[in-house]
């Protein structure tokens, strides 16, 4: 632990957490937008029940009702990486909380498809026309699912860094949940730092890629004006990243000093001062971006690049956290074993060739529908 | 019973990613008749579009979720399996993702702007997206096949061998007709739920017709993957197993009616079908699709991999091993409620029970020990749970030493006599050395 997170380490094992870390930090944006997405459209929906003449539907949240759908699948795709990986490096410990929360950690499935067909369900014309007085409620709904989802991936991953002491208790104890203080702190630090990304990438799509219910924003005089939703989001980034640094900073003091002494040493400073070196500079750059027409591409690729590393600094640090916890060279024989196994050139020729394909559908979409002024 | 868990989800899961594969070529082939001139009623693009909206409500949505589940499911029941499974191919894991990416990257680009796109574009998104579904399905079934027939894996160890193992292609082959079978019958289904004239949904009717007419080399590729099975499990196809037999059965039938009715009346004499109708036949196809996995499962007791892992995730090694040691001596999670147990011995026939049958029997419900023992003497009792793997082959051989034998056979008198407060502790040197006998009779454990 005396070198910076993945080096130090045993080639496999070293490739197995980079691997690990990249496709949590893809899930992980995605999830971000999904979560604090739905948050947002529930805070705004129930505000806009307490008013007496409704108000009409802002630009964001059409462009989030549009596109949380797509976020989702998105998603969840993504999950799947991340979810093989943890099977490598920390096998016995993953499937031992599943087996410790069995039904209840099962629960997330059936919950999840609920609140995706309830994404659905809120695009439609259908539920728009029968019961829009529903809709806040429905958020509401869909919002709990995310949370309860979310609470139940932390409970899981800190119930998979205890020693078997505690899960030989836990099963003899007959426990369906596994309360932890750390728990809704975490939760709350993810919550936090969604809002960052969400705002990063709504920041996108008022300036650049607006959704087919969504006016475009042109360059010409008449465009409408974003700038109430911008200081919307701008404040809402900026409350997100303070309360992402505090809750953090509580949370580091809130660790063993064993743990801390990991978590701020050679393994992960550098990801720490990464983290807080990119949230400094969203903070400068929405500083900066004072109206839609601020947001220039390179402002809001910076943006994007600060939200990037934010998230993946973030997972580095989580990730320290459990090498604190487990006596990780325990598992490198394991992790030597699997790397033994043949296929590993078939992966990187295929992720190569199908991210290659992935763009050129994109691509594909995209110049037609440039070409033919169609959004 | 747990396998019962898996088995149902699994067969869910199987059901709405094969129609995910199979909609995408159906798609794929209206496109195409749209886009040369065969779509003389100009209807393609309309139908195409409405088809993949169910295909994404679907498959994107429930599909998806289940394939998780799956793994989950999986983790629940047999941890050293999905393990070994992970442990042995996640790179070719990894790879199925790429695949996976790229077709949720193409079917929602395709669901969100296909309306406006032109024709070209379109069949291009529609052939990336079933490309990509399709190697899904490639991937995952060279993981799942490999399972029941590792091949030259077993020894070699070399990840291709166990990829292409010997039912990889027939098993290959007959999914991609089934995927065309469900997305055409799901295609009929949908068809009668449009608003279009009777001519239209005829005509639709008769080109989803098309995508059946591979069953007619069903019955080759279902031989080829019959013979290719290891012998034992060929046996139990062919009669030796009353339950696989009957659900092979099942999906034969349910096969050939919907075969019939595609061919005989559908293609040749292009008979119209309404949705009720249609609906049968789909339902035909999961009960096919659901006697066919349950028939892939049946046949590789009684391992979760061939000669590698058995099905209650004891390695051969571990059976030498735990005859020694004991099967739960390191067991470090006690019993619940460990107090309504009348002595040691009963908890370590329980403990035993827990760790090694558990996973496929339940003690009074579905596939119950007590029920399956009932009416077996004592000496029996210990006599066919000694020499397990004769008394039923399906069975995996007992993993432990004489004293463990006794004491499941004492739990399960126990049980089986509703639990009393007191139970006699059977301890007789005799009646052990019998045990050991039998156990080494029955293998070379």
């Amino acid at each position: 632990m005396d070198v910076t997170f993945p080096f130090g380490l045993p080639w496999p094992t070293a490739t197995y957490l980079s691997l690990y870390v990249a496709t949590l930090t893809l899930h992980m944006l995605l999830m971000h937008y999904v979560l604090a997405g739905a948050a947002w459209l529930t805070g705004s929906s129930l505000v806009n029940l307490r008013r007496s003449k409704p108000a009409q539907q802002t630009t964001i949240a059409k462009a989030l009702q549009d596109w949380l759908p797509f976020a989702l699948g998105g998603a969840i795709t993504a999950g799947v990486a991340p979810l093989l990986f943890v099977q490598i490096l920390y096998q016995r410990e993953f499937y031992t909380a599943n087996l410790l929360l069995s039904h209840r950690w099962m629960s997330i499935l059936p919950i999840l498809i609920l609140a995706f067909y309830l994404l659905y369900l809120q695009k439609s014309t259908w539920l728009n026309h029968r019961a829009a007085v529903l809709k806040p409620w429905v958020w509401l709904l869909i919002t709990s699912c995310f949370l309860f989802v979310g609470y139940s991936w932390t409970e899981n991953h800190l119930l998979s860094l205890q020693k078997q002491d505690s899960w030989t208790t836990f099963f003899a104890e007959r426990r369906y949940f596994f309360a932890r203080w750390e728990i809704p702190l975490r939760l709350a630090i993810w919550l936090a730092s969604a809002f960052t990304t969400l705002a990063a990438v709504l920041a996108w799509q008022l300036c650049n890629v607006p959704t087919p219910e969504v006016a475009p924003i042109s360059k010409s005089s008449d465009q409408r004006d974003f700038t109430s939703e911008w200081r919307g989001l701008r404040t809402a980034s900026f409350l997100a990243i303070g309360l992402s640094m505090g809750l953090s900073l509580g949370y580091f003091f809130t660790m063993t000093l064993e743990t801390r002494t990991i978590v701020a040493g050679p393994l992960a400073w550098p990801y720490i001062l990464l983290t807080v070196a990119a949230w400094g500079t969203q903070i400068w750059i929405w500083w900066r971006m004072t109206a839609p027409k601020h947001g220039t591409s390179r402002m809001l690729l910076a943006l994007s690049a600060a939200v990037v590393v934010t998230t993946l600094g973030m997972n580095v640090i989580r990730e320290a956290i459990r090498l604190a916890e487990v006596d990780l060279a325990t598992l490198f024989p394991r992790h030597a074993d699997a790397a033994n196994v043949g296929g590993a050139g078939v992966f990187l020729f295929f992720l190569i060739l199908n991210a290659g394909v992935m763009v050129w559908v994109v691509r594909q979409v995209v110049l037609h529908l440039n070409a033919n002024g169609d959004h | 019973m747990k396998g019962l868990i898996i088995g149902g989800l699994g067969i869910f899961h199987v059901f709405l990613a094969q129609f995910a594969i199979g909609g995408g070529m159906l798609m794929c082939y209206f496109q195409w008749l749209g886009q040369s001139g065969r779509d003389r009623l100009g209807i393609m693009r309309k139908f195409i579009d409405d088809y993949f909206k169910y295909l994404v409500l679907i498959c994107f949505v429930t599909g998806a979720l289940t394939g998780v589940g799956m793994w989950f499911t999986s983790i629940q029941i047999s941890p050293r399996t999905i393990g070994l499974m992970v442990t042995e191919f996640h790179w070719l894991w990894a790879t199925e993702w790429t695949f996976f990416c790229l077709e949720v990257v193409a079917g929602y680009a395709f669901f969100r702007h296909g309306k406006t796109l032109p024709d070209s574009i379109r069949l291009q998104l529609l052939l990336t997206y079933t490309i990509a579904a399709w190697f899904s399905l490639f991937w995952i079934n060279g993981i799942l096949s490999w399972q029941l027939t590792p091949g030259t894996w077993t020894q070699s160890r070399n990840v291709w061998d166990g990829f292409f193992n010997p039912s990889f292609w027939p098993s290959l082959l007959f999914r991609t007709i089934v995927c065309m079978v469900i997305a055409a019958l799901s295609a009929c289904v949908v068809i009668n739920t449009l608003p279009l004239p009777r001519e239209t949904r005829s005509r639709l009717i008769f080109h989803s017709s098309h995508f059946l007419l591979p069953m007619i080399v069903m019955p080759a590729l279902g031989l080829w993957f019959v013979a290719v099975l290891p012998v034992d499990s060929r046996q139990w196809v062919m009669g030796g197993s009353v339950a696989i037999t009957l659900f092979m059965n099942i999906a034969v039938g349910a096969s050939v009616l919907i075969a019939g009715y595609a061919i005989v009346g559908l293609y040749w004499q292009r008979l119209t079908i309404n949705g009720a109708t249609a609906t049968l036949l789909l339902l035909l196809a999961f009960g096919a699709t659901a006697g066919g996995e349950f028939v892939r499962e049946g046949v590789r007791k009684p391992y979760t991999v061939r000669q590698t892992l058995y099905s209650n995730s004891m390695t051969p090694n571990q059976i030498t091993e735990f005859r020694q040691v004991g099967s739960v001596t390191n067991d470090p999670y006690p019993l619940l409620n460990e107090e309504r147990y009348p002595s040691e011995q009963i908890r370590l026939g329980a403990k035993v029970y827990r760790l090694q049958c558990s996973v496929c029997h339940t003690q009074h419900g579905v596939n119950g020990l007590t029920h399956l023992t009932a009416t077996w003497t004592e000496s029996q009792r210990r006599m066919n749970i000694a020499k397990l793997q004769h008394t039923k082959n399906f069975m995996p051989p007992f993993a432990g030493p004489p004293e463990e034998v006794e004491a499941l056979v004492q739990w399960l008198a126990w049980v089986n006599a509703h639990e009393p407060s007191e139970w006699p502790i059977s301890n007789d040197p005799d009646v052990l050395e019998q045990i050991a006998k039998w156990l080494h009779e029955a293998s070379d454990y």
